[in-house]
């Protein structure tokens, strides 16, 4: 496993570290549909960006908010940093394709979850 | 402390409540939308004491939320602590000026959740404490109300005004006097006009304080004489000077009313109170009313009973005066000097 497996809640009550080895493997039993949906989207957002894009910034965000307390460090910065350019693309290229990094930003973001996945096996 | 923990995401509360748990705030509900927040808080028995509220969510966002949430009188300073992925500082500035205290940045660890809580229960402590000095101060209110608390036709004594002294005593006064001296007095009463209204308006206290305010008013007209007053009940004074006391006359009612006006009276809550005030003519102890001495006053009370004051009311003044019967009252005042 690439993160600390449960470094961080060790500190914590046992009963929090159970709470969070609960949270954990729920997130993990979600995360494969979670990434094709995230797939398909990116798919559609080369048709309609304007559709898809916002799903994938506010999955984005949701993953962002809760993936660091579950001990997925990387997966929550590179969800942090796909949720802010595709906030930036929005403001500034409201309704069109993706730009090269922008993309690149969510692509690291969904390979991350890629490999967490392939990781648990 | 009772908490509402508001987040669209289930696998963020689910760690949330635990974590809240753990740091012994147990009282916990939760919802994963504003509408079924907004439902939870609106039908809750007793208020939130705290709210934590996802700014990032679907339709309807935190931060509209929190201003939502402010409207309702139960909520006006309940702590509303914001939860944050965002690190973009114009979310949280917006957060605050909806009403935010304070907020936690996602992700969280439970250290963190536990030293904001504690902020936020400080608060609502600091605020009860305010609430039971209120509450208090309410108390003590209702009791001083009880206290004050008279019938209209209670002659009650009225303190510390020269000359004034409650009506037992005023009566024991004048069965005192001999009957040469009795001759040689004079009683003269006052109503305060339309006082069933006044009694049914104003609050015990406040009653009370107009009642010697009046008194008040009128003494200031006898400071050079001797004279002995009580307010009897009802709205009326009645008052117990030497005969030919220089302070009757014809401008009694006219020096009694402009007193009272000067006074500027109000309530306790600052709503201005007009009073008017009646002068009757005054009367002596004649062989006309037999033996009992207190009949100079009596006779004093039932005269004022049939007069007006300057104006018909009190807290609407008319646009004119009648001053033709004012006049006619001053004339008759004058002929009985």
């Amino acid at each position: 496993m690439h993160q600390s497996d449960y470094t961080k809640s060790s500190t914590l009550p046992p009963g929090m570290v159970e709470t969070i080895r609960s949270v954990r493997a729920s997130f993990l039993a979600g995360l494969g549909a979670r990434l094709e949906l995230l797939d398909a989207l990116m798919d559609r957002a080369e048709e309609a960006p304007g559709e898809a894009l916002p799903r994938i910034e506010q999955e984005a965000h949701r993953i962002r908010g809760l993936a660091a307390s579950i001990d997925f460090d990387d997966l929550g910065r590179l969800a942090s940093d796909a949720e802010d350019a595709l906030r930036s693309h929005s403001e500034t290229r409201p309704g069109q394709r993706l730009g090269d990094a922008a993309r690149r930003c969510v692509e690291d973001f969904l390979d991350e979850m890629d490999r967490i996945l392939t990781a648990r096996g | 402390m009772r908490i509402l923990a508001v987040d669209d995401d289930q696998m963020l509360l689910d760690l949330l409540v635990p974590s809240m748990a753990h740091m012994g705030y147990t009282d916990v509900d939760t919802a994963l939308s504003a509408r079924e927040a907004f439902d939870l808080i609106m039908n809750a028995s007793q208020p939130y004491e705290c709210i934590l509220l996802d700014i990032q969510m679907p339709e309807t966002d935190g931060i509209e939320l929190c201003s939502m949430i402010r409207m309702l009188d139960d909520y006006k300073t309940t702590p509303i602590v914001m939860l944050t992925a965002m690190t973009d500082r114009a979310y949280i500035d917006k957060a605050f000026a909806a009403g935010a205290v304070d907020y936690i940045t996602k992700p969280f660890d439970g250290l963190e959740v536990g030293t904001r809580l504690r902020i936020a229960q400080r608060m609502v402590e600091d605020r009860k404490a305010v609430t039971d000095k209120v509450f208090a101060l309410n108390t003590l209110k209702t009791k001083v109300n009880e206290a004050y608390r008279f019938k209209r036709e209670t002659a009650i004594s009225i303190e510390d005004v020269p000359g004034v002294v409650d009506h037992l005593v005023l009566e024991n006064y004048v069965l005192q006097l001999s009957r040469g001296q009795s001759f040689l007095s004079t009683a003269i009463g006052f109503r305060i006009v339309e006082f069933d209204r006044l009694f049914g308006s104003l609050s015990a206290p406040d009653l009370y304080y107009t009642l010697a305010d009046v008194a008040e008013a009128i003494s200031e007209q006898f400071r050079n004489s001797s004279f002995l007053m009580a307010y009897m009940g009802s709205g009326m004074y009645a008052l117990v000077t030497s005969r030919g006391d220089p302070a009757i006359g014809p401008e009694l009612q006219d020096a009694v009313q402009g007193a009272v006006d000067a006074m500027e009276l109000s309530t306790e809550d600052g709503i201005p109170c007009e009073i008017t005030v009646a002068t009757g003519l005054p009367q002596t102890n004649s062989i006309f009313f037999g033996s009992s001495a207190m009949a100079m006053v009596h006779a004093a009370l039932d005269d004022v009973r049939q007069r007006e004051g300057r104006i018909p009311g009190f807290a609407f003044r008319r646009p004119s005066d009648d001053a033709a019967r004012l006049d006619a009252h001053a004339e008759r005042l004058s002929r009985m000097m």
